[in-house]
């Protein structure tokens, strides 16, 4: 099998995280740049949780009927932080972006730039 | 028992942040000033203890490859100056009716402080990305406390480009993972491999991710903004505290020295860059930002040239910048204004503080600045690498010249009769930062023996 083949799920989470960067550079919405950013931390969750699998692995818990071998539980419990991570920073992002339509009445990059 | 002081160190800061909140307009300063001297008293002894080594704290038990280490080094004793400049900061906007002393600014500060603390005493990479999250995300509702029209969208351009630089950290801690099967800074440093395109691809994800958070040219785009519309007192820990972490990030990467040469060219771009950029600002605040990134520049190139002065000028830095800042925000205060001229003859005290302050910056001897640009130049000479020392000076000498014709501006025009002195809440933090600044530029000697790379 072709290396690429193989790997499928890491070129799957590259193509991911470049939509999500090509919308945060490119889009002049400033919720769908919040989105870009979003889909980006997607990308990069599942990079590290397809990293701690394993071929016909087990969930880690050990106790009877367990069988090795086991998946790594460490990136998943990484992960988990850091959608807690992902979430607040989202939060904030929204909250700033209603103050700034409040004071602008616009979220499109190109009015602003005239207004401010 | 001295480890268990490590997690109390961080909890202080963090649950007086997530408690200020119950405490009235009136108490939450005294509150928050509470719990950052006990930070600072914690952090004091700590440090005071470096000398019989490092001191380490294996969260819950677990043996330190496996559980999560606190460490605390000479670069966490960093913590004592969080402590210290963001309670002058509150100090210093006491009695104001601004954001910053309502119950919930002093608990965002107080969560910025422990981030910034925990960030500081982290010994394994993702530790180090929580703490880097939490320290953004207050920073970024810091500058959001500003009621300056403009503040929200600043406060949304720092967030934006912290949280892609914030993915692309926490992008590299999971390929350090991959490649070495563990998270804990020691132990990754020995079972990095020697090269290949992961490996790569990781170091330099850690460094554009921590240089955009340091704000390095050309990285720094956000910077001026959130630092010129921010609060003054939010400014002063947003440019002498927060825009640190993101060196000593860097110094906290692995095989940064395979990095040499792109941090030499990164730090003079910065430090030519930042020093221009400041020449041209007809606004205090902005001018302040600018030399932020200048300084940011000394202290990259310093990471590649000589650690020893890079470190020392973290420190030094933070203390004349908070300082510099703070004096800014007297001005602005007592002018109603940004309009600045000829106030400086209505307010002496607070003008020859800022005078004191801008010779620390450009680094005139015997203030705070001079120590970290003598040792980086020296190191640019000792490294054959003459062409850095001559882009150093030349900054300096810019910068000299963006302060001085601020200071003329300040003190050579009519003075405005309407105007007084600082108030006493202001002028007290301004002047024992400025003192510290002056102490700091003395023991020079002994701080290079302390940090001792």
């Amino acid at each position: 099998m072709s290396p690429l083949l193989e790997n499928l799920d890491y070129v799957a989470t590259t193509i991911l995280f470049c939509i999500g960067l090509w919308t945060l550079i490119a889009d002049s919405n400033l919720i769908k740049k919040v989105m870009g950013l979003n889909i980006m931390e997607t990308a990069v969750f599942a990079f590290i949780v397809t990293s701690g699998m394993i071929e016909g692995g087990d969930a880690p818990i050990t106790g009877p009927g367990a069988e090795l071998p086991f998946m790594s539980p460490i990136p998943h419990a990484l992960v988990l932080t850091g959608i807690v991570v992902a979430v607040s920073t989202t939060a904030v992002a929204l909250a700033l972006l209603l103050r700034v339509h409040r004071e602008h009445g616009t979220l499109d990059i190109d009015e602003l730039r005239g207004r401010w | 028992m001295t480890p268990h002081w490590l997690p109390v160190l961080i909890a202080i800061p963090i649950a007086g942040g997530v408690l200020a909140p119950v405490f009235s307009r009136r108490t939450a300063s005294v509150w928050g000033l509470g719990v950052l001297a006990a930070t600072l008293g914690v952090a004091l002894g700590l440090t005071g203890l470096l000398a019989d080594g490092v001191i380490s704290y294996p969260m819950g038990g677990w043996p330190v490859p496996f559980g999560i280490e606190l460490r605390f080094d000479v670069l966490s004793a960093f913590a004592t100056a969080v402590a210290l400049i963001s309670a002058l900061a509150i100090w210093f906007s006491s009695g104001s009716q601004g954001r910053v002393t309502s119950p919930e600014g002093i608990a965002v500060l107080l969560l910025c402080a422990g981030g910034m603390v925990g960030f500081l005493l982290a010994a394994d990479y993702f530790t180090l990305f929580v703490f880097l999250e939490i320290l953004s995300i207050s920073a970024y509702g810091m500058v959001a406390m500003s009621d300056e029209r403009g503040a929200g969208i600043a406060a949304f351009r720092y967030l934006l480009m912290g949280a892609a630089a914030s993915i692309v950290i926490l992008l590299s801690v999971g390929l350090l993972y991959t490649l070495t099967g563990s998270l804990n800074m020691g132990d990754v440093r020995l079972r990095l491999p020697d090269g290949g395109l992961p490996l790569y691809l990781a170091l330099g994800g850690f460094t554009a991710g921590f240089l955009l958070k340091a704000a390095a040219f050309p990285l720094h785009v956000w910077l001026p903004d959130a630092h010129a519309t921010a609060p003054s007192a939010v400014s002063a820990i947003l440019s002498g505290l927060v825009v640190k972490m993101g060196v000593i990030g860097l110094l906290r990467t692995p095989g940064l020295d395979q990095l040499h040469e792109l941090l030499l060219w990164i730090g003079a771009a910065s430090l030519l860059g930042g020093a221009l950029f400041a020449l041209v600002q007809d606004d205090l605040k902005r001018l302040l930002a600018y030399s932020t990134v200048s300084n940011i520049g000394l202290i990259v190139l310093g990471l590649a040239l000589h650690r020893t002065g890079a470190t020392i000028h973290i420190l030094n830095h933070a203390v004349v910048k908070a300082a510099l800042f703070l004096a800014a925000g007297a001005f602005i205060h007592r002018a109603g204004s940004r309009a600045l001229e000829g106030i400086g003859r209505s307010m002496p005290v607070t003008t020859a503080a800022f005078a004191v302050g801008a010779m620390a910056v450009i680094g005139i001897p015997p203030t705070a600045g001079f120590t970290g640009k003598w040792l980086v130049t020296l190191g640019a000479l000792h490294a054959g690498r003459p062409v850095f020392a001559v882009i150093l000076l030349l900054s300096s000498l810019i910068l000299a010249l963006c302060y001085a014709r601020f200071l003329v501006a300040l003190a050579f025009r009519p003075a405005r009769a309407d105007i007084r002195e600082a108030p006493v809440r202001m002028l007290v933090p301004i002047l024992l930062l400025v003192a510290l600044s002056l102490v700091l530029g003395l023991v020079g000697g002994r701080l290079a023996e302390f940090v001792g790379f």
